[in-house]
């Protein structure tokens, strides 16, 4: 039992907020009562809880008890991000004010940064951290610990635009697992680690990730339906799984783009007609609708477009006989030039608008040369019919019928480009679209007509609505390769494509980062993955031991987890539990905290994850990958009936009574 | 499975009584971190007083079986019934068992082969238990079953445990039930295997020359 002035003093002097963020004098919950006058061993402790029972608050609490009254006491919080860190000592810091204001004097703080706290008048230290940048060195002494692990996990891998991690820096834009735009908040080095590399369908690319990388998949269930996506560890995956694929949901909110007027140019605007043509909408310029034509011109453009240098002239060359220019043709006041040119390269049709405003205004949208790309904002803002256009004309530009001798005689469109991001961002557009994955492969090395050529990216198409469109047919293989779960739709939803391999590796260099969307996932060349907490602590055991060498004898330790499947801490645990650790085990089941309303409805919410985040038992709270195959309620009888043996053998003894 | 490890191989949870009939399914291992378990389970009083449990070899485990077989024969005056999973050399271990069995002290299970139709053959057995994709469902589903109705009594901890981590998983096609990630299911499945036994064995009473049959020992001739 802990000191009985712990409770007093905090009942009296702290004030905590509740869930609707009001200030309220901070009273103990009965779990935290029980804890603390019952439960609760006087230096070490390990906590294994149901999510939100207030243990962080109350530890907290008791250490800022004796970072106010203890001199020369050393409190240390480790939390598992630096976000969760910080939070944690804005708590200390209200109960600070808290004591003060109902005291009436000012506790001498020396320093008062994000990150520590020094009391002057007792000279003691409030530090708060997280694992990789708390220093536990053993020159330091510390009087209470506390490890705050397991409420969030964190991101590993790299983003969809294909940087390495390594190159990725804080900030960078990165896709969500919901297909929402995010930023990395923090990276850090996690150093050399066993790999395992994993390839899907549908791409010949892979990625590198620890063997305890935690990667968002689903299994295939009945009548090829997925089930609900859950969170796998690379080493537990395997070729039965579906890697989930998160793609952007437009919001489809630019109706309308102005092709601005230009100094000393000729403005396009300038004829009646087209003024006319738009809604009303009057402009310094060309007001054009972002409707299947625009976006034909733009997707025509970034397959066969170029721009002079000057920024005059916009002209498009293909093959002598394409007419695709015919379908943007009336959506500028202008015509263009058509003519047939021969050269090395055999003859080419050329079709070139004189427009100064028009070429800026492509440069503007989509860049020119070496910069065309697709901006982010068209799959977030832009309506769905622009980027069908643009895919399309992409299509008509680079696209071409392909016979794929190895699987017979089908046919297949295959659209190639040296631009990878054009090549990422049409994938995710054809997603977006039509609730499909297309196929792409990345080639090195590639050359034709016995020339090497540039790297080059390469889309394939397949399914029954491009034969009928484009008389490429179906392959077979491939209709089962990427599938949605029952409950995911085109609306809400993300696909998920299988697993191809799993292969090991040789040791490389690590990183981790953080990213700012809640669902701390990402997406990555092959699939949307997360890290795992164990991931996240490079080195639990080594960090927590070389810790606890660091807190004095009479100093309190408690280490504070909701439990996430199997990790270090189930082996902890389980030492604890058979009195093999000084750390006295403490547990308390959901429904001693919870209405059994509350529990019912985050159990339709959570599903089979549900007996992980609000356990009934510790046994619970280390399952991580599905139900009890035996009746539970039948199961807790038994362990309430669980007696200790009377007598336990050595190898040689057998004098059973 | 904590314990596994720990120089405590057996845990013993009430006193063996006169005339109890012990079963005893055997999980063999393949050796590295997997564990050979044995649950030692009174038909008698329905409940599970002994449990072996040592990470070793099965070739290892058959002289510590045996020893606590005859024990059991000899605290409780009547022989035992044991089964060793046929998989990871166990049938050869059987086989071993019943060679070292020279006091006749304990019996070997026998299995039925399952789905054999033709009344025209002899019925085959095969010594031991095997698990396969036909067998395990039913032994699983039989535990099962006991389990969720209470039917036997466990004492032991870790067992209790173990079932607890013993999960459904979908697969492809189908769900099956398996040890959870990064856990065992050998005291499981050896509870399993001991649950089969207690449901198709009874004790075997001492041999006389009236049990046996006549053709065996009587020709035309008369006794030979």
């Amino acid at each position: 039992m802990i000191k009985p002035g712990y409770k007093k003093f905090i009942e009296d002097y702290f004030d905590i907020t509740n869930k609707k963020n009001e200030l309220v004098p901070f009273k103990l919950n009965d779990i935290q009562d029980r804890f603390i006058t019952h439960d609760a061993d006087d230096h070490r402790n390990v906590i294994l809880k149901a999510r939100q029972q207030g243990f962080s608050s109350l530890i907290l609490a008791m250490f800022t008890v004796d970072f106010l009254l203890k001199d020369f006491s050393h409190s240390v919080i480790v939390a598992d991000t630096r976000e969760n860190a910080e939070g944690l000592l804005e708590r200390v810091k209200l109960y600070i004010e808290s004591y003060e204001a109902k005291k009436k004097f000012k506790i001498n703080l020396k320093y008062n940064t994000r990150n520590e706290l020094y009391n002057g008048d007792t000279r003691s230290k409030y530090t708060v951290g997280t694992a990789q940048n708390v220093q536990f060195g053993r020159s330091k002494t510390i009087t209470n610990l506390h490890f705050c692990v397991g409420e969030n996990t964190k991101i590993i891998s790299t983003n969809g635009i294909t940087r390495k991690i390594k190159d990725i820096n804080i900030g960078d834009e990165v896709i969500s697992e919901s297909g929402k735009k995010t930023i990395v908040t923090n990276k850090w080095d996690t150093g050399k680690k066993q790999i395992k590399r994993i390839r899907l369908w549908l791409s010949n690319e892979t990625i590198d990730v620890s063997p305890d990388h935690k990667i968002r998949v689903a299994s295939v269930g009945y009548n090829n339906k997925l089930s609900d996506p859950i969170w796998k560890r690379a080493k537990d995956l395997t070729a039965n799984d579906f890697v989930m694929w998160a793609y952007p949901k437009t919001g489809a909110y630019v109706k309308h783009l102005v092709v601005k007027n230009q100094f000393s140019a000729v403005h396009l605007a300038n004829k009646k007609e087209y003024k006319k043509k738009i809604d009303n909408l009057s402009s310094s310029g060309l007001v054009l609708k972002t409707d299947y034509k625009l976006g034909y011109f733009i997707g025509y453009y970034l397959a066969e477009g170029n721009i002079t240098k000057n920024l005059n002239r916009v002209s498009f060359a293909c093959h002598k006989d394409e007419i695709f220019y015919k379908i943007f043709d009336d959506l500028f006041p202008i015509s263009p030039t058509v003519e047939i040119r021969s050269g090395k390269s055999g003859t080419r049709k050329v079709i070139t608008y004189n427009s100064r405003e028009m070429a800026v205004f492509v440069d503007q949208l989509v860049g020119r040369v070496e910069n065309k790309h697709i901006p982010d904002k068209f799959l977030y803002e832009y309506p769905k019919e622009f980027l069908q256009g643009m895919y399309d004309a992409w299509k008509d530009g680079d696209g071409s019928k392909f016979d794929y001798k190895s699987i017979g005689k089908q046919k297949l469109i295959s659209i190639t480009t040296v631009k990878e991001s054009i090549a990422r961002q049409m994938r995710q557009v054809y997603c977006l679209l039509n609730h499909k994955v297309l196929a792409l492969d990345f080639k090195e090395n590639r050359s034709r007509y016995g020339k090497k050529t540039q790297d080059v990216f390469i889309l394939r198409e397949h399914g029954s609505s491009e034969k009928k469109k484009n008389g490429a047919k179906s392959y077979s293989g491939m209709k089962y390769r990427y599938l949605t779960t029952r409950k995911m739709t085109p609306k809400n939803g993300c696909l998920f494509v299988q697993v191809k391999s799993i292969d090991d590796v040789k040791k490389q260099q690590t990183y981790e980062i953080e990213v700012a969307d809640k669902s701390h996932a990402f997406l990555t060349v092959c699939g949307v993955v997360s890290n795992s907490e164990a991931a996240f602590f490079p080195d639990m055991s080594k960090l927590l031991s070389s810790a606890l060498q660091a807190v004095t004898e009479d100093g309190m330790a408690i280490i504070e987890t909701t439990a996430n499947g199997y990790n270090f801490f189930r082996d902890f645990w389980i030492d604890c539990k058979e009195g093999k650790s000084n750390f006295k085990p403490v547990f308390y089941g959901a429904s001693q905290f919870y209405s059994e309303d509350f529990l019912a409805a985050k159990k339709m919410e959570l599903k089979r994850e549900y007996q992980q985040e609000y356990p009934e038992n510790w046994m619970e709270a280390f399952l991580a990958s599905g139900d009890t195959y035996f009746k539970k309620e039948a199961l807790e009888v038994y362990l309430t009936n669980a007696i200790d043996p009377i007598k336990t053998f050595k190898y040689g003894q057998y004098n059973f009574a | 499975m904590g314990n596994t490890t720990s120089p405590e191989i057996i845990r013993q949870y009430r006193k063996i009584e006169k005339g109890e009939f012990f079963v005893v399914g055997v999980d063999t291992a393949a050796g590295g971190i997997d564990s050979c378990v044995a649950q030692f389970m009174s038909k008698t009083n329905t409940d599970i007083p002994l449990v072996y449990c040592e990470q070793i070899t099965a070739t290892e485990m058959t002289p510590k079986i045996k020893s606590m077989l005859e024990k059991i024969h000899d605290m409780t005056g009547v022989r035992p019934c044991v089964a060793f999973e046929r998989n990871n050399g166990g049938v050869f271990e059987m086989e071993r068992l019943g060679r070292l069995n020279r006091d006749d002290k304990f019996f070997l299970y026998e299995m039925f082969n399952y789905g054999n139709k033709d009344s025209s053959q002899d019925e085959t057995y095969k010594i031991g238990w095997e698990t396969n994709s036909a067998t395990r469902p039913k032994m699983l589903s039989d535990l099962k079953e006991a389990i969720d109705h209470q039917l036997i009594k466990i004492y032991d901890r870790p067992t209790i445990e173990e079932l607890f981590s013993f999960v459904v998983v979908q697969m492809k096609t189908r769900w099956k039930a398996t040890a959870d990630v990064g856990k065992h299911d050998d005291l499981v499945m050896a509870l399993a295997i001991t649950y089969q036994l207690f449901i198709t064995q009874e004790p075997l009473g001492d041999i006389s020359i009236s049990d046996l049959p006549e053709e065996n020992y009587f020709d035309n001739k008369g006794f030979y």
